[in-house]
């Protein structure tokens, strides 16, 4: 009696253990893609700025890189997820979940003025309490300011605005952690934003985010972005320098003449 | 002693005429490289088809720059490389080509043929002649930027002009920020292609 219900404990701890395994093992590579991969596909109806440059009207992907020890790198890519636009180092921002679902991605624009682009400010990812802020330099404003050639269509008189769209929908669990890049990643459509709580109508520039849940990262480098260099050219020689140097020894050696002669 | 200060003395005339030598032949080399690239300019004909996007190398002639009040005058190479900016007006990799539509970058030295930039105004004329023709820009500011503002590459919408040399001006050695100058295309001159 007494060896029966130790093999039937045994049992029950085998089954258990089984359980728990089984669904680790199936939850953790989802929970693992969702943690990185995890993008947003945003329609801007006009020219925005990110730091460091303006886009024009059109569809990016916005996409935290997959980095485990700092997750606030941002990268920006065009809607198919192949050319890389920017790589920019976010700050933390944390979401006001008494306003906003968490689980709903948010765009936040800040303002500027009537002949630049909005500036894309803030991004949270569905699902994330943190959001990654953006950082512009004062650099940028001017440049941007100074030719409206940047400021295609800017829309005036814009304070920070939100974007948003209705919760992403909950994708299916991977059972297998993909290894193999596919550049045909899943999409999940959002449903409209009308149940969303809705900022101004004249305050909202048209941004349209979608929400996506890769099968695996896209990593195809940007081979087009390698004609652009990642620094301004450098146009300061050293032949002031040299010219210099040649100056300051001619007139040492004429010293030097001097008082050889002097002491003959 | 004497055999010293004779030693120093002769080190230093070396040192001088080394480096003055080098400075004179940077100026000639520029001086003949211009004058022949010019001849070259004025002889080449107008292509019948241009390509959207050709493909250029580093050094091949693009056309010749010309701000008349500040007396600017200089040929145009592909490319920003040690070589090309020591000889003549660098254009920028990857953005719009003279004679093209679009954001125009050229870079040059601040210490030879862009140094009279620190004199530029708004209203400043800009010329920019290439084997299609000639183009009128007309600056519209300038501005200082880090030299990791690549910002000012980007895409224009309408078709700018846009000239990079360092800044300080008097700085000596590598200087830490960039002077940007942005100019823009005067409708009716020349042909751009949009």
């Amino acid at each position: 009696m007494f060896e029966k219900k130790t093999t039937n404990k045994h049992s029950w701890t085998a089954a258990a253990v089984l359980i728990a395994a089984t669904l680790v093992f199936t939850y953790l590579p989802k929970a693992s893609a969702d943690d990185f991969d995890h993008k947003t596909i945003i329609t801007f109806g006009e020219a925005v700025q990110i730091p460091g440059q303006a886009l024009p009207a059109g569809t990016y992907t916005f996409k935290t890189m997959r980095s485990p020890s700092d997750n606030h790198v941002v990268q920006v890519f065009d809607k198919d997820g192949m050319h890389l636009y920017a790589t920019l180092l976010a700050i933390p921002v944390y979401r006001d979940t008494s306003r906003y679902h968490a689980d709903e991605p948010v765009i936040k624009f800040e303002e500027r003025l009537s002949n630049e682009p909005q500036a894309v400010k803030i991004w949270f990812r569905p699902g994330d309490d943190v959001g990654n802020e953006f950082v512009y330099s004062k650099d940028q404003s001017k440049l941007l300011a100074m030719n409206s050639a940047w400021a295609i269509q800017g829309t005036a008189n814009t304070e920070v605005a939100t974007a948003e769209a209705a919760p992403a929908l909950p994708s299916e669990p991977a059972v297998t952690t993909p290894a193999v890049v596919d550049t045909t990643p899943t999409e999940t459509e959002p449903t409209p934003a009308a149940e969303a709580p809705a900022p101004s109508a004249e305050e909202m520039p048209e941004a349209t985010p979608e929400t996506e849940t890769p099968q695996a990262p896209a990593t195809t480098p940007d081979t087009n972005s390698s004609s652009t260099p990642s620094t301004l050219p450098k146009t300061g020689s050293e032949l002031p320098l040299i010219g210099l140097l040649g100056s300051l020894s001619l007139a040492l050696g004429a010293g030097v003449s001097k008082l050889r002669k002097r002491s003959r | 002693m004497r055999a010293v200060k004779l030693i120093v003395e002769c080190l230093c005339f070396c040192l001088a005429a080394v480096c003055l030598g080098y400075c004179a032949w940077v100026y000639w080399d520029s001086k003949v490289f211009q004058d022949h690239q010019l001849e070259e300019l004025e002889r080449a004909p107008a292509p019948g088809v241009r390509e959207a996007a050709p493909r250029l190398h580093e050094g091949e002639l693009l056309g010749e720059i010309l701000i008349p009040r500040l007396g600017v005058s200089s040929v145009i190479l592909e490319g920003t490389g040690d070589t090309t900016l020591r000889r003549a007006i660098g254009h920028v990799p990857g953005t719009a080509l003279p004679g093209h539509g679009g954001n125009i970058c050229l870079a040059g030295h601040r210490d030879r043929l862009f140094r009279p930039l620190k004199g530029i105004a708004e209203g400043d004329e800009v010329d920019i002649r290439t084997p299609e023709g000639m183009k009128v820009y007309r600056v519209v500011g300038s501005n200082v930027v880090a030299p990791q503002e690549v910002s000012v590459l980007g895409k224009t919408q309408a078709n700018t002009l846009t000239l990079i040399t360092c800044y300080p001006f008097n700085f000596i050695g590598s200087a830490p920020n960039r002077f940007v100058v942005r100019a823009r295309a005067v409708p009716g001159n020349g042909r751009v292609s949009e």
